[in-house]
C-alpha cells in the first residue's frame, strides 16, 4: 500500500499526524514529557500553547459573566463605608453645607448619566426604566475622584495629609458608587423577574379563571356544599380576587425587589431620573419638605397602579373573547 | 493507512519543489557538517540543477568546513560544479551600502539632510553594525535578493540551503517576515501623515519612500509565503542525543510550527553506536551510549512520525569535501552500525 504512496502524499500524511498529535497532547504536554524524566527545572510553557491563548483571548465574549458579574457584587458590598463618625464632624457652615450638598449630588448625577438608558420597562413604570448601557461616551470622572479623596504625597489614594474640608470630606459621606453593570445586572433581573410573574399570572392563574368565569355551566356542575369554589368562580367576586391576586403578585414582586436591592445596593434614586435630579434640589429651596421621598413614593403607587390596571386589562380582553367564542357555539 | 517512516533524508534530497532548507539548532550538534553534508547530496544527486549554501552563523563556519575560503560573494565549491558557498559578512555588506550611499550623496550634492549631519553616512553605517539583529536582517535582504531575482526569472539557484546560527539567532531570522510587516504597516501610517516633512529630513532628495516601503513590504509577503509553504521550505532539525538538546529541539519544533514552519526531518548526530564496535568500546563509550539509548527512544517516540536520521560519532573531524561525503551518504541510506562502522575510521586526516 505504501508503494503506491507518492512521496508527496506521504509527506502530506505524515503532515497531517505530527498536527494531530501536536494538538492533542499539547507543546506544554510534550515539553513536560522530556523534563518530567529528567527530574528538571526547566520551563515546560509552549510557544503553542501561547499562540493559541492569544488567538482565543482575542475572540473572547465581551459580556459580563456570572461569575464577574457577583464580583462586581461583592466588591460593591466590600466597598467601606467612608463616612466620617458624627463625633469626628466638625460643625460646617449652612451655606458651606448646601453648596456641599450641591457638588455631592453632581457627582451622584454623573455616575447616573453613564447609566441611564431610558427604554420603558414592561408596563411604562419608573422604576422599570431600563438602566441599559449608555451610548455615552466615557468621561474622566473627576467628581467620582473627587469623592474618593484627594492623593496622599507618594501619589497613592486618598491621603489624610491633603483633606482640605479638615477632615470632614462630605464627598467621602456620599453612598458607594454603584458600577453602571450592577445598576444593569439589577434592572434587567427585576425585569426578568416581572416578566416571569406576569406569565405565571397571565397562564396559569387569570386564564383558567376567566374560563371558570365565563362559562356559568361549569358552576351548575360544582355541589352546592362547594361553597368556595362556587363564591370564587362567582361573577360578582371577580374584582375581590382579582384585587387578592394583585396583592400577592405586587407583595412577590417589592419582596424581590427589597432582597435584590440589598444585594446590589441600587436604590431608586440610582434607577430614575426623576429622582436622581429631585435629590440634586437642596433642602429649602422648594417649601416642600422631603419633596424626594414624596415623589419616590407617589412612584411606588404608581407603579402598583400600573400593574393593576395591566392585569385588569388582559382580563376584560380575555374575557371579551371567551364570551364571543361562547355565543358563537 | 500504516507505513514506516523512512530514517533518512531521501525524500527531501531528491525533492524537486524545495526552494529553501534551513538547517539549525543548539549550538556545538554539528549543524555545518549538517548543512553541507546536505547541500552535497542534494547537488550529487541533482546534477542539473545549481544549489547555493549560505551561513547566516555571524561566527561562520563554511570556509572552515570545505577547506576554502568563501566570502560574501557566492563561490563555487572546489570539486563541485552545482554547489556554491557564501558566508554573509555584515559589516562588509553595511560597508558596502555605505560606500553607494556616500556616492550617491556626492553625486547629488549636500542637501544639508540627515546623510549629511551623519558625516555622509559613515558614523551612521558604525552605528546599525552594532544592531543587535543586524545579522538576521542582512541575511534576510539576502533572501529577499534571491526571490527577486527569482520573480525576474534571472535565480541563479534552484535550492538555497541555510547553516542557521545557534537557535535564539535563528528564531529571530524567522519572525522578520512578521515584525518586518507590522513595522512597515505603522510606518506607512506615518509617512502618509508626515510624508513631505520626513523626505526633508532625509536631505530633500527624490525619495519616494511610500513606493520603496510598499515594494518592500511585497516582498516581505511573498518570503512569508513561500517560507511557510511546505513544498517549498523545510526545517532540518539537528540534534545529539543528551536532554539538554533533545529539550532545545522540541522547543524549536513548537515554535517553528507557530510560525507555520514546516519541520519533518531531525538529524540526531554523535551516536556512538559502542555496543557494535567490539574493538573500540571502553567503559566511558559505553556509558554514555547506554545515556544516549535513553534519550534516543524518547525521541523514537516524541517523533513518530519524522524522519529521524542517527548519525555515528565519527573518529576525526569531518573537514574538507571528501570527508564531508563520506558522512553525507549516511543522509540518503541510513547507518548501519554493523555494515558501515568502518567508514567512520576512514577520515582523511586533514593537514
Amino acid at each position: 500500500m505504501s508503494a503506491e504512496l507518492s512521496a508527496a502524499e506521504k509527506q502530506k500524511i505524515l503532515r497531517e499526524r505530527r498536527k494531530q498529535k501536536f494538538a492533542k497532547v499539547g507543546g506544554s504536554g510534550r515539553l513536560n514529557k522530556i523534563v518530567g524524566k529528567s527530574d528538571s527545572l526547566l520551563s515546560t510553557e509552549s510557544p503553542l500553547d501561547q499562540k493559541a491563548s492569544l488567538k482565543t483571548s482575542s475572540s473572547g465574549d465581551n459580556s459580563a459573566s456570572t461569575t464577574e458579574m457577583e464580583q462586581l457584587i461583592n466588591n460593591v458590598h466590600n466597598t467601606p463605608k467612608t463616612s466620617n463618625s458624627t463625633k469626628n464632624e466638625p460643625e460646617i457652615d449652612p451655606a458651606l453645607k448646601a453648596q456641599l450638598d450641591i457638588f455631592k449630588q453632581f457627582a451622584q448625577q454623573q455616575q447616573q448619566e453613564e447609566q441611564f438608558a431610558g427604554a420603558p420597562g414592561l408596563n411604562g413604570s419608573a422604576t422599570g426604566a431600563g438602566a441599559g448601557a449608555s451610548g455615552l461616551p466615557e468621561m474622566p470622572d473627576l467628581f467620582s475622584q473627587l469623592a474618593k479623596g484627594f492623593p496622599g504625597a507618594d501619589g497613592t489614594g486618598a491621603g489624610s495629609g491633603a483633606d482640605i474640608f479638615g477632615g470632614a470630606n462630605p464627598f467621602m459621606d456620599a453612598a458607594p458608587m454603584v458600577p453602571p453593570e450592577v445598576v444593569q445586572y439589577h434592572t434587567s433581573t427585576l425585569n426578568q423577574f416581572k416578566a416571569r410573574n406576569t406569565f405565571i399570572k397571565w397562564v396559569f392563574i387569570l386564564l383558567p379563571y376567566m374560563y371558570f368565569v365565563t362559562h356559568p355551566e361549569f358552576l351548575a356542575t360544582l355541589s352546592t356544599e362547594n361553597t368556595f369554589l362556587i363564591q370564587l368562580f362567582s361573577k360578582n367576586n371577580f374584582f375581590t380576587v382579582l384585587t387578592t391576586l394583585e396583592i400577592i403578585s405586587i407583595s412577590l414582586y417589592y419582596q424581590f425587589k427589597q432582597k435584590l436591592s440589598k444585594k446590589t445596593k441600587v436604590t431608586a434614586t440610582s434607577e430614575s431620573k426623576i429622582l436622581g435630579l429631585l435629590k440634586m434640589i437642596p433642602e429649602g429651596i422648594i417649601p416642600i419638605r422631603n419633596l424626594h421621598g414624596k415623589v419616590n413614593l407617589v412612584f411606588q403607587y404608581l407603579d402598583v397602579f400600573n400593574l393593576f390596571v395591566v392585569d385588569l386589562c388582559f382580563c376584560l380582553i380575555v374575557m371579551g373573547i371567551m364570551t364571543y367564542v361562547h355565543n358563537l357555539h | 493507512m500504516d507505513f514506516t517512516v523512512d530514517p533518512n533524508l531521501s525524500d527531501l534530497i531528491n525533492s524537486t519543489t524545495h526552494k529553501w532548507i534551513f538547517v539549525g539548532g543548539k549550538g556545538g550538534v554539528g549543524k555545518t557538517t549538517s548543512s553541507c553534508s546536505i547541500a552535497i547530496q542534494m547537488a550529487t544527486k541533482q546534477p542539473e540543477k545549481q544549489f547555493l549554501l549560505i551561513s547566516t552563523d555571524p561566527a561562520h563556519n563554511l570556509s572552515d568546513a570545505f577547506g576554502e575560503k568563501f566570502g560574501k560573494d557566492a563561490r563555487k565549491v572546489t570539486g563541485m560544479e552545482n554547489l556554491s558557498c557564501m558566508e554573509i559578512d555584515p559589516s562588509a555588506a553595511l560597508k558596502d551600502m555605505n560606500d553607494m550611499a556616500v556616492a550617491q550623496n556626492n553625486s547629488n550634492g549636500s542637501n544639508g539632510g540627515l546623510a549629511d549631519m551623519l558625516g555622509g553616512g559613515g558614523a551612521l553605517a558604525d552605528l546599525t553594525g552594532s544592531i543587535p539583529g543586524i545579522d538576521e536582517a542582512l541575511s534576510f535582504m539576502e533572501v529577499m535578493k534571491h526571490i527577486k531575482k527569482q520573480e525576474e526569472g534571472e535565480m541563479s539557484y534552484d535550492c538555497v540551503i541555510f547553516d542557521t546560527a545557534p537557535t535564539g539567532h535563528t528564531l529571530r531570522f524567522l519572525q522578520l517576515p512578521t515584525t518586518l510587516t507590522k513595522l512597515l504597516d505603522k510606518f506607512g501610517e506615518m509617512t502618509s501623515k508626515l510624508g513631505p516633512m520626513l523626505n526633508s529630513l532625509t536631505g530633500g532628495g527624490n525619495m519616494d519612500l511610500t513606493g520603496q516601503m510598499n515594494e518592500l513590504k511585497v516582498n516581505v509577503e511573498k518570503i512569508r509565503e513561500q517560507f511557510t509553504d511546505p513544498d517549498l521550505t523545510t526545517f532540518v532539525c539537528v540534534c545529539i542525543s543528551e536532554f539538554l538538546s533533545l529539550y532545545e529541539t522540541e522547543r524549536l519544533i513548537q515554535e517553528l510550527n507557530s510560525y507555520d514552519m514546516e519541520v519533518s526531518s531531525i538529524i540526531v548526530n554523535q551516536l556512538l553506536f559502542a555496543e557494535y564496535d567490539e574493538e573500540h568500546n571502553c567503559k566511558r563509550c559505553q556509558s554514555r551510549w547506554k545515556m544516549q539509548k535513553k534519550y534516543l527512544s524518547q525521541i523514537d517516540d516524541l517523533y513518530e512520525d519524522f524522519h529521524v536520521v542517527k548519525m555515528p560519532l565519527c573518529a576525526g573531524e569531518i573537514r574538507g569535501l571528501n570527508n564531508l561525503k563520506k558522512f553525507s551518504q549516511f543522509l540518503y541510506k541510513e547507518y548501519d552500525p554493523v555494515a558501515d562502522g568502518k567508514v567512520i575510521y576512514e577520515l582523511e586526516d586533514k593537514k
